[in-house]
């Protein structure tokens, strides 16, 4: 709800005047302006808000061989994204499949690209995984605690973006990005043994994200 | 995009690939996921191979070292593969399950990393904590069948999986583990091996009777188990002698010496 009385200035704020008029209509209709009147204050809200204004493809970094991913930017820093990532024996050659929702909280260090181009950022990302014999609550016939629960995980992450502007109908431009995540589980066992290195704890993740004009 | 934006976009592109090609270890599709490096697959049937053709020689007195329940203890696991490679007169060792806590994809890529140091082969038991999520097929797909047997010297190690739990049934596959005990190939011995011990709460009290009964109407007089994390060796139902093997982090190793008429354990604090 917070983002439906959002003003039109928010940080999805690329689209002037000038874009919009060369905006495909089914954009322009989506970026029309509205108002409401509650009570005596006049709100204007920008209706297509909910419309994610980034997609992204993603290969590995623990949730699934492959993940699409929609991402909202908040703010020019907090720009968070749900992904749905999928792995089977077809697809990535797992003997058991998995089906991961994430949603991964990206803040990105700069405003600015560093070097024209390059923008890190970092994040934590809650995963959440459904496969066989995951769960969030124990069955009634363990005893209390147990086990803890193995169906929502946490990772940390940290990564960067190669972002170019295109002159595109939808899109205005597109990123290449890389990151490293550390899976609570693994990053539990690096930090108490010894065995278990800082790198082993880590997962590498490969994407592309295009930005909606 | 611009000529030169391009160029660099292209550069970007090369860079990742580079990067992802050059390590491959860090990738991961999912902490769930079922994928054996093909150099771990089937291990029990493997390294049953390696202790082939003295497995099928005639009886001579032998010795096996027992661990167990290394999950989570990685560093005392190191500790203890050091230790047991240190001695010379292990013909193979059984590890009596929990080789993961979570039984999450590296954990039990963890867990074979550190078994194939042993200088000689290693059998793996299911345990329960190997059960969570994916853990009992990829137990199958890394080590081979959860209920099995092998011959060594004319003695058959019967290694059963109890999980129950885990592995959302009722009963444990008795009628498996009641044929798999009959000595049907005049065995000196016959040692029947289990993650659970039947007195653990995973039993109902039925499936714990049935368990001692099983051992006895085989004329046998020893169990092994892991599970509990600390050596023990009693005799809660009177005839059977029921062994419990300690985890990494007591600095235990126990051995298992096997004779003609006898088998004795030795328990060593290294």
């Amino acid at each position: 709800m917070l983002l439906a009385i959002a003003p039109v200035t928010n940080a999805q704020g690329d689209a002037s005047d000038t874009i919009q008029s060369e905006l495909p209509k089914m954009l322009q209709n989506a970026y029309k302006t509205r108002t409401v009147v509650i009570k005596k204050d006049t709100v204007t809200y920008r209706h297509r808000w909910f419309i994610p204004g980034q997609y992204k493809l993603q290969y590995a970094g623990s949730i699934g061989f492959m993940s699409i991913g929609f991402g909202f930017a908040i703010s020019p820093t907090y720009q968070p994204a749900l992904f749905i990532g999928y792995l089977s024996e077809n697809f990535g050659g797992s003997k058991n499949s998995v089906v991961s929702i994430s949603l991964k909280n990206s803040f990105y260090f700069t405003k600015e690209p560093v070097f024209k181009y390059f923008k890190p950022y970092g994040g934590l990302s809650i995963n959440w995984g459904n496969t066989n014999n995951t769960f969030n609550r124990l069955p009634d016939y363990y005893p209390k605690e147990y086990y803890f629960q193995n169906k929502i995980h946490f990772a940390p992450f940290l990564g960067g973006e190669l972002r170019f502007d295109i002159n595109q109908r939808y899109f205005h431009g597109f990123g290449v990005y890389t990151e490293f995540s550390a899976f609570d589980a693994y990053l539990l066992e690096a930090i108490r043994t010894k065995y278990v290195k800082p790198h082993m704890a880590l997962s590498m993740a490969v994407g592309v994200t295009f930005y909606l004009r | 995009m611009n000529p030169n934006q391009s160029r660099h976009a292209l550069v970007a592109i090369f860079v990742v690939v580079l990067l992802f090609s050059s390590c491959k270890e860090i990738i991961e599709y999912s902490p769930y996921q079922n994928i054996v490096k093909s150099k771990w697959k089937k291990q029990n049937v493997s390294n049953y191979n390696k202790l082939l053709p003295e497995a099928d020689e005639d009886f001579t007195p032998f010795r096996v070292g027992l661990i167990s329940d290394s999950h989570s203890y990685y560093d005392e696991f190191e500790k203890q593969v050091k230790y047991i490679n240190t001695r010379s007169d292990l013909d193979f060792i059984i590890h009596l399950g929990d080789v993961t806590l979570s039984a999450n994809a590296r954990e039990y890529d963890w867990y074979s990393d550190i078994m194939n140091n042993i200088n000689v082969p290693v059998i793996t038991i299911i345990g329960n904590h190997d059960c969570l999520g994916n853990g009992y097929d990829i137990y199958t797909e890394m080590f081979g069948e959860s209920n099995f047997f092998f011959k060594y010297k004319d003695v058959k190690f019967v290694m059963f999986d109890d999980i129950i739990w885990e592995k959302k049934v009722t009963d444990p596959d008795f009628e498996w583990f009641d044929k798999a005990l009959v000595n049907d190939s005049e065995y000196v011995h016959v040692i029947p091996f289990a993650h659970i011990p039947p007195w653990d709460e995973q039993f109902s009290l039925g499936n714990e009777f049935l368990y001692n009964q099983i051992i006895l109407r085989n004329n046998l007089n020893l169990s092994i188990h892991g599970h509990g994390h600390s050596y023990g060796y009693s005799q809660p139902y009177d005839d059977v002698n029921y062994l419990s093997i300690p985890a990494p982090i007591r600095n235990e190793l126990i051995i298992l010496d096997i004779q003609s008429d006898t088998i004795k354990h030795e328990l060593v604090r290294y």
